[in-house]
């Protein structure tokens, strides 16, 4: 199947960074119509089916959702009670982690390469786990959220990243008398593919306290999928794939051409061939 | 911090339809789970907490559901802010979902027995309201007795208590009097005032002649007056006093300061020891 990004966006540039700038890839996706509980050793037989995907896990922890009712009145305490259960089955630093609740299954690493090694297998493995395990008939959201931090530790104000993220993104950061007194700023953008496809970019520089308290950036761009269907693993897949390229190349847009020529380049100047964060070499 | 919230048929207002916005953007938001890097973690959550309003939907409670993926300090705020609004809102059932290994906050809310609460829910037109009921409303708001919500009101003591019985009359429009501007002027004190109007109209005996008189518009102009003047003016402090002999205990907690209101359900009868009519 051919994945290209949303809307009839052009293809994104397909050169791998060689420094790149993410921190977290996250896939959620949401369904419905399930069997309710999930059977008791969804755990052990989620891990396993992990395993088989070349994801190395350690740590099985369950996870419970708790619901708390309390009356608004003087007086009356709050009363707890268990929601659903689930499982984390996550590596021992927690970089890679899996969620597997009754309504919900997330994949979220810290180590991303490219989609085709990175998030397709393990994302695979978990739909088909979520379909062994609690049989649902919808899916009712697919969400792919990459979070990027741009770091330059010799940044010591909001103006280095002029001339990196594109003016249009910017904003006042860029302005001539104020932006030298901007010390941070936070601005989220809502773009709508369709009725039912869209992306959140959230984006701003932030003084990096692990950084040398340089100014880094942060570019948040979280991409969904919300048209229901039925419960497919392969279709979910590639509907995951598209909000990858449509990811893509939004990070493209909002950086600057020659920065991410930068980011291409690692230390000695050779560009690597690839993609970020979610063209794939194997599919062009 | 994000928050999503669903609707549930009934008529909406202004408030709502921002509480409906946030819905919209954080339905369509991955949340994040554990975030092993604290930096991060920390501007994931300020980036949050920018662009979204934890427990907003608690403004109405004619919401019956919203969620809100939070950061542990996060967490423990969104219950700070709901517990804070507890003794504002009327009874109402609340439910809450915290996935605490995934961050996240469910909240349920769905309207109670607001007959048992404290608050004026606004849920009628003040219009629609049956006048003896309104009457005693003034007197728990306003903290006075019926006499002089009469007077105030330019009624006869006889037709509010004929309005107020069971079964009683419906008052015809030219025996109303001022009530309506009565009810209005009391709404604008709720608007203005930093504390409940009543502390504010028994404070100052002058003041309250003004009010038996039903001089409401000059009330309000002074009260406006002092407001733009600048906060450590003596007058100002002079107006804003609160005491007097008539002043209520804090039996009764304070009225809940919204936006628009409408009014009004009719709160119980003020303590019959307080009462001067």
């Amino acid at each position: 199947m051919e994945t290209r990004p949303l809307a009839g966006l052009p293809g994104a540039d397909r050169t791998l960074l060689a420094r790149p700038p993410l921190e977290l890839a996250i896939a959620e996706i949401r369904f419905a119509g399930t069997k309710g509980e999930l059977p008791t050793d969804a755990g052990l037989r989620l891990r396993d089916r992990l395993q088989q995907a070349g994801l190395a896990t350690s740590r099985l922890e369950p996870r419970q959702t708790q619901r708390v009712n309390f009356t608004m009145a003087p007086g009356v305490p709050p009363s707890v009670e268990v929601g659903t259960s689930g499982w984390l089955v996550a590596n021992t630093d927690a970089s890679t982690q899996v969620t597997l609740l009754p309504e919900a299954a997330v994949f979220q690493t810290a180590h991303y390469h490219r989609w085709s090694v990175t998030m397709r297998p393990p994302i695979e493995a978990l739909l088909s786990a979520v379909a062994e395990l609690v049989s649902p008939a919808l899916v009712i959201r697919v969400g792919l959220r990459y979070v990027n931090r741009l770091v330059d530790e010799q940044a010591r104000t909001v103006a280095a990243w002029v001339g990196r993220v594109a003016p249009s993104f910017l904003g006042p950061v860029g302005h001539q008398e104020l932006g030298p007194l901007i010390t941070a700023a936070q601005q989220q953008v809502d773009l709508a593919f369709s009725e039912t496809q869209g992306a959140i970019v959230r984006h701003g520089p932030f003084r990096d306290e692990s950084r040398s308290r340089s100014v880094s950036y942060l570019l948040d761009i979280d991409c969904f999928d919300s048209t229901p269907s039925r419960f497919e693993v392969r279709e979910i897949s590639e509907r995951a794939e598209v909000l990858n390229r449509t990811a893509a190349r939004v990070f493209q847009y909002v950086l600057t051409d020659e920065y991410r020529r930068q980011l291409q380049t690692d230390g000695n100047g050779e560009q690597i061939e690839a993609v970020h964060p979610g063209e794939d070499v194997t599919n062009r | 911090m994000t928050m999503t919230l669903e609707r549930t048929g009934w008529v909406l207002g202004d408030e709502e339809e921002i509480s409906s916005l946030d819905d919209a953007l954080t339905s369509q938001h991955t949340p994040a789970r554990e975030v092993p890097d604290a930096t991060l973690r920390e501007v994931l959550a300020t980036f949050d907490a920018t662009f979204t309003e934890p427990m907003g939907a608690m403004r109405l409670l004619w919401s019956e559901k919203f969620s809100i993926p939070v950061s542990t300090a996060g967490y423990a705020g969104g219950w700070a802010s709901a517990l804070r609004l507890a003794d504002r809102v009327p009874t109402a059932l609340v439910s809450c979902w915290a996935w605490t290994a995934l961050r996240q906050l469910v909240v349920t809310v769905s309207p109670g027995d607001h007959s048992l609460g404290n608050l004026d829910v606004e849920a009628d037109s003040v219009g629609d309201r049956n006048p003896g009921e309104v009457i005693e409303w003034l007197m728990s708001e306003l903290g006075a007795g019926r006499r002089d919500i009469c007077s105030a009101a330019g009624i006869s003591r006889s037709a509010s208590y004929n309005w107020t019985k069971p079964g009683g009359s419906r008052p015809r429009v030219s025996s109303e009097g001022r009530l309506w501007a009565l009810v209005q002027f009391c709404q604008d004190l709720s608007e203005l005032l930093d504390i409940p109007p009543r502390e504010w109209l028994l404070a100052d005996k002058r003041r309250y002649q003004r009010f038996l008189h039903g001089h409401f518009d000059e009330l309000l102009e002074s009260l406006r007056e002092v407001i733009r003047e600048p906060e450590e003016s003596s007058t100002r402090t002079q107006l804003f006093q609160v005491g007097g002999d008539r002043l209520d205990s804090d039996d009764e907690p304070p009225a809940l300061r919204r936006g628009a209101r409408q009014v009004t359900q009719a709160r119980p009868a003020m303590p019959a020891g307080r009462q001067r009519g």
